[in-house]
């Protein structure tokens, strides 16, 4: 128990610890102190991740209660099961490389400490997130990461690209955050209960009550909280946030926007999986969102220039994978391509990191071939490119694979749009690999960088080459009796022959492809290469549609405001009153004729009255 | 409880202190100290009511009841329960912060400035505190004066324009409400309003409904709902910080607490039926003002925006007639006070540097004044409902509680929350991120001590309120479940 309390409180301790005393702690002291606490954090979830792997783990505490509602009470809690664990080693290891990274990345900063401890901040709010044994919580995790995900897109908030970007992704999320709520609130009208152990155990009562058809309101519920699911983990029509949100500092978006933070949406399906297994036609529907996603962002990744917008984009597509073995019920395969994913592509990021570093420069074209100059970052630039294409015996290899060959089971189609994604894949990855490091233009201006960043490194690196050997081997994540065997159902699959190389072959292909293709920045042929080029127009018809027409609407309300409802409300009132006065004080005009007519009326009217009332 | 009239006490304070600023007009010096002490024994013995007070009790507390005209039904009684206490605390709270500040705010004609304050706070102490239909009605209008003069005499440059807009506007919704209340006395022959709760539904049905309306009117231009919300902005744009603050933080809670204290209990029958009408009123806030906000071009104008929709919310969880829902309303209405309060008080910091409450006059201050843009970040993820801050808790419990009757006008209303995020972020964009482009910018000073403190103690309590919301709902449990009780026994 206090090794889970010491998980998550000390990056928060850190947080505060370096927000408070920002003004009066010099950096490297900063640096050292929350890198030293975030690592211990990391320690003690490796050491309850090796604990788990011979013994069960689940430890459930409820702290103290939050907000009661009703019959039901939302506590504070800490709900660690095999996948809390398997998040907690994934989210502590690589913000402990990334805040030791950081000291030498950032270090020339002047506001170093604010970052720091808004990356430990986020670690935070991550821990709350996957420690959630209800929904509260869970949101509570979610916004929390949401909100510093805004704060360190906008870390250099001078810059206007990077403060609308923030923006633009903190709105993007907050919608979908109507319709993850929304959901919420139909659970907790169905189960009273926003706990995920009650939830799952009744929801019965949601499955017999169809909105339309023989769509339920537990398919709709599972349909709101999926669109909560899309914007924060960056699927095809909600992903306009995340290329966006490259302009943060570069080991924040190796933590956040593609480790940790954009896999909450995976998570929170895992952790709901049952709630989810019981709605078929969403499953199918998030395996399809999945897999186009999928495709359709690799396709865009392989026609940018920006090195980091290259990564981003392959992130929705690795992520679309994840999604893909949600739909298809093979979430043990999710989790297993989450936490793999989650080292190579952090790696990924920072070697990209260690690029723009040493160059100052962010497009394929303008860096030049730093080869000669950046011979260690070469090196794990060719690691973890390795381990993302999917060769073997690197990471990617073992996790992509074993989700494909479950779509396999599933559906053709499935399987093939996710080999012709893993050919994009190997496309643009040997595309960064030879733009950077095999161009004819040599760079001489760069330079490797220190060795703070590049020891932490080491750590991804070798997660990179192992997690997926560990994974099938150690942890026998495709057993019915492995790691996850108590969690999730998990269908085991004789090894169809030809099918199962599919990925691995079209990986190489692709990468094969690309070296002879691949181009810095290419002026595309084809109809469909020149859409990916601008991204398939997304951010122009959202701000068509949504942009323009909230701005419309708000001006038009701002002006009905002030002309209609204020001219018909009081100031008609004041009009009213102004003119009855003027009627009445148009009766005192001092002609002696005109009172006299007045007397003789009143006097008219008042015998006449007078008369009718006696008789 | 103790034996001393703790209440009528807590009340008498800062009237107390008003008349002393008027009758023997002190130097500036001891008006200073005059005020610092008189709000912070406000605080105390509105502390002490929360020490003394007994969450079990369904009855109301602190009970004085002395007879003062018979003839018209007036009694001096006064007693509180959870959500008077509640309230009561909000205001002693707020008043101690606004006369920090406004003691290095206000330049001129200090004294008669605490004067009107101090008038301001007793009466909207005592409005909380009335359980006299015709003694809260007096100090529900008393309380507008006070603020009047506060607007017309040390607003901005309309503020002639703004302050009758404000007074006028509120009085006449308060005619109708008088009306009903000789209505009470001629059929009821009491105006004690727990004696009311006991009689209400025995009224003429028919005449119940014009009584409903007549009391609604009255309280719907106060909190103030769509389509009665225009005076808001007006008068916001013009009153000094302090007045804002207390005009956000509680003027409007006196709306929230009419409708809890004398329209839902008193009229329990016609409230079932009506309730409709206030919840379509409310989620068209909600959205209406949302919009309104995202254009505004002016600070204050875009938080006076965001003040009408948030209350959006609370009339949406009081009229839900749900527990959940009313007691959402509550706590919206407590979390709202401080939220606006700190907003207006960060407006307030920015305008008396830069001297503009043009949102395009501003940009870059964040590079200037690092402490202000924490605190506005603060409070701004506060406003628009962050989990951890008591925004959230507020305007999720008006959501579910609306949610359990009316799902679909819970579903509309749920779209206020991204709204709030898009006015709430470009106003911060614009405000704080960007280049410095307005020379004035350049040369500011980041917050001052008593700035500092304000803030702290504000960000204190949003915390506190949203990670230990149970504490207050706690204390609000007897006062709800008389009004649902009420409500759901016909």
């Amino acid at each position: 128990m206090i090794k889970l309390l010491a998980i998550i409180f000390l990056p928060l301790l850190s947080a505060i610890f370096c927000a408070s005393l920002k003004n009066i702690l010099s950096k490297r002291f900063v640096g050292i102190a929350a890198s030293l606490l975030i690592s211990a954090a990391a320690l003690l979830a490796l050491d309850l991740f090796i604990g788990s792997l011979s013994q069960r783990y689940f430890v459930h505490i409820k702290l103290f209660s939050w907000l009661q509602i009703g019959a039901s009470d939302v506590s504070w809690s800490i709900y660690a099961d095999h996948l809390t664990l398997v998040m907690y080693l994934v989210v502590c290891c690589v913000s402990a490389v990334v805040h030791i990274y950081s000291i030498g990345y950032m270090f020339d900063d002047p506001r170093f400490n604010l970052f720091i401890s808004y990356i430990s901040l986020f670690t935070f709010f991550m821990l709350m997130l996957v420690s959630a044994d209800n929904l509260l919580q869970l949101f509570f995790g979610w916004e929390g990461v949401g909100l510093c995900s805004y704060l360190l897109i906008g870390f250099w908030y001078t810059k206007d690209s990077a403060s609308s970007a923030a923006q633009k992704a903190f709105i993007v999320n907050r919608g979908a955050d109507v319709a993850f709520l929304i959901g919420i609130l139909i659970i907790y009208k169905g189960c009273a209960s926003f706990d995920f152990a009650i939830i799952a155990g009744s929801i019965a009562g949601l499955q017999n009550i169809f909105v339309a058809g023989s769509f339920s309101l537990l398919d709709l519920s599972c349909l709101l909280l999926f669109i909560g699911c899309m914007a924060k983990s960056a699927q095809i029509g909600l992903h306009v946030w995340l290329p966006d949100a490259m302009s943060g500092p570069t080991p924040a978006s190796a933590l956040i926007h593609a480790a940790t933070m954009v896999t909450a949406g995976v998570f929170l399906i895992l952790r709901m999986h049952l709630v989810f297994e019981s709605s078929l036609v969403i499953s199918r529907f998030i395996a399809c969102i999945g897999s186009v996603t999928c495709l359709v962002c690799a396709l865009i990744a392989l026609t940018q220039s920006d090195i980091k917008k290259i990564i981003a984009y392959s992130t929705c597509s690795q992520l679309g994978y994840m999604f893909i073995a949600c739909g298809i019920n093979a979430y043990h395969a999710a989790i297993f391509h989450l936490a793999t994913h989650a080292f190579y592509k952090a790696a990924l990021f920072l070697c990209a990191g260690n690029v723009i570093h040493g160059t100052g420069q962010q497009e394929l074209s303008s860096i030049g071939n730093v080869r000669g100059k950046m011979k260690i970052t070469f090196v794990f630039f060719l690691v973890a490119s390795a381990a993302i294409v999917g060769i073997v015996p690197f990471a990617g290899f073992y996790s992509k694979d074993l989700i494909l060959e479950y779509a396999h089971e599933i559906s053709s189609l499935l399987f093939l749009l996710g080999v012709l994604a893993a050919f994009y894949t190997g496309f643009y990855s040997i595309k960064i690999l030879k733009n950077i490091f095999m161009s004819a233009k040599v760079n001489d201006h760069a330079h490797e960088a220190s060795l703070v960043m590049l020891l932490p490194m080491l750590l991804l690196i070798f997660a990179s080459i192992t997690s997926g050997y560990f994974g099938v081997h150690f942890m026998h994540l495709d057993k019915l009796d492995g790691y996850f065997g108590h969690l999730f159902t998990i269908k085991v699959i004789a090894k169809p022959g030809l099918s199962s190389f599919m990925p691995l072959l079209s990986g190489l292909f692709g990468a094969l492809f690309g070296y002879i293709y691949a181009a810095g920045t290419g002026d595309y042929k084809s109809a469909i290469l020149k859409a990916a080029v601008s991204k398939f127009y997304f951010d122009e018809i959202y701000n068509t549609l949504i942009v323009k027409s909230i701005e419309n609407i708000a001006i038009i309300i701002a002006l009905f405001d002030k002309y209609v409802i204020d001219k018909l409300g009081p100031s008609s009132a004041v009009l009213i009153l102004d003119n009855l006065s003027k009627m009445l004080s148009r009766c005192h005009n001092g002609y002696i004729f005109s009172y006299s007519l007045w007397i003789l009326l009143s006097l008219f009217v008042l015998t006449t009255y007078l008369v009718i009332n006696i008789f | 409880m103790l034996d001393f009239p703790i209440l009528s006490i807590t009340i008498l304070i800062p009237f107390l202190a008003a008349i002393y600023i008027l009758a023997f007009a002190p130097s500036q010096k001891y008006v200073q100290v005059i005020s610092l002490s008189a709000s912070t024994l406000t605080l105390a013995f509105a502390l002490l009511l929360l020490k003394n007070f007994d969450v079990e009790s369904y009855d109301f507390q602190f009970v004085e009841q002395y007879t003062l005209i018979s003839r018209i039904g007036l009694d001096f009684f006064l007693g509180i329960d959870g959500i008077s206490l509640l309230l009561i605390n909000l205001m002693a709270f707020l008043g101690l912060l606004c006369v920090i500040y406004a003691l290095s705010e206000i330049k001129q004609r200090v004294a008669e400035f605490m004067f009107f304050f101090f008038l301001l706070q007793s009466f909207i102490i005592a409005s909380f505190a009335a359980l006299n239909l015709l003694l809260f009605y007096i100090f529900f209008e008393m309380a507008l004066v006070p603020m009047y003069m506060i607007i017309g005499l040390w607003g901005g440059a309309n503020r002639i324009y703004a302050s009758y807009k404000f007074f006028l506007y509120t009085l006449a919704g308060s005619v109708l409400f008088a009306l009903c209340i000789m209505y009470f006395y001629k059929n009821a022959s009491t105006l004690s309003i727990p004696e009311l709760y006991s009689i209400g539904y025995e009224l003429d049905p028919r005449h119940q409904k014009w009584l409903w309306w007549g009391v609604f009117i009255a309280f719907a231009i106060k909190i103030p709902m769509f389509p009665f919300h225009t005076w808001l902005p007006d008068a916001h744009v013009q009153a000094p910080t302090t007045a804002s603050a207390i005009l956000a933080g509680v003027l409007l809670k006196l709306g929230g607490y009419g409708f809890l204290r004398i329209l839902l209990p008193i009229l329990p029958q016609a409230s079932k039926d009506l309730a409709i009408y206030p919840l379509i009123m409310s989620s068209v806030a909600i959205i209406y003002a949302s919009f309104a906000a995202i254009s505004q071009k002016d600070m204050k104008k875009t938080i006076a925006y965001s003040s009408i929709a948030h209350m959006g919310f609370v009339t949406g969880g009081i009229f839900s007639l749900s527990y959940v829902g009313i007691n959402g309303g509550i706590f919206q209405m407590l979390s709202h006070g401080l939220i606006s309060a700190a907003l207006f008080f960060t407006v307030g910091s920015l305008y008396a540097r830069v001297h503009t409450k043009q949102i395009d006059s501003y940009g870059g201050v964040a590079a200037k004044m690092p402490a202000l843009a924490s605190f506005f970040m603060i409070f701004m993820l506060s406003s628009i409902g962050l989990p951890g801050t008591s925004g959230f808790i507020g305007e999720f419990l008006c959501l579910n509680g609306l949610f359990e009757q009316h799902y679909f006008i819970s579903a509309i209303s749920a779209f206020g929350i991204v709204l709030s995020a898009v006015y709430m972020l470009s106003l911060y964009k614009k405000v704080m991120f960007g280049e410095i482009s307005n020379q004035v910018i350049a040369t500011i000073a980041d917050l001052s001590l008593q700035e500092r403190f304000i803030f702290t103690l504000l960000t204190v309590a949003i915390v506190l309120l949203g990670i230990f919301p149970n504490y207050v709902n706690k204390l609000l449990k007897p006062s709800i479940e008389i009004i649902t009780g009420a409500i759901y026994v016909i």
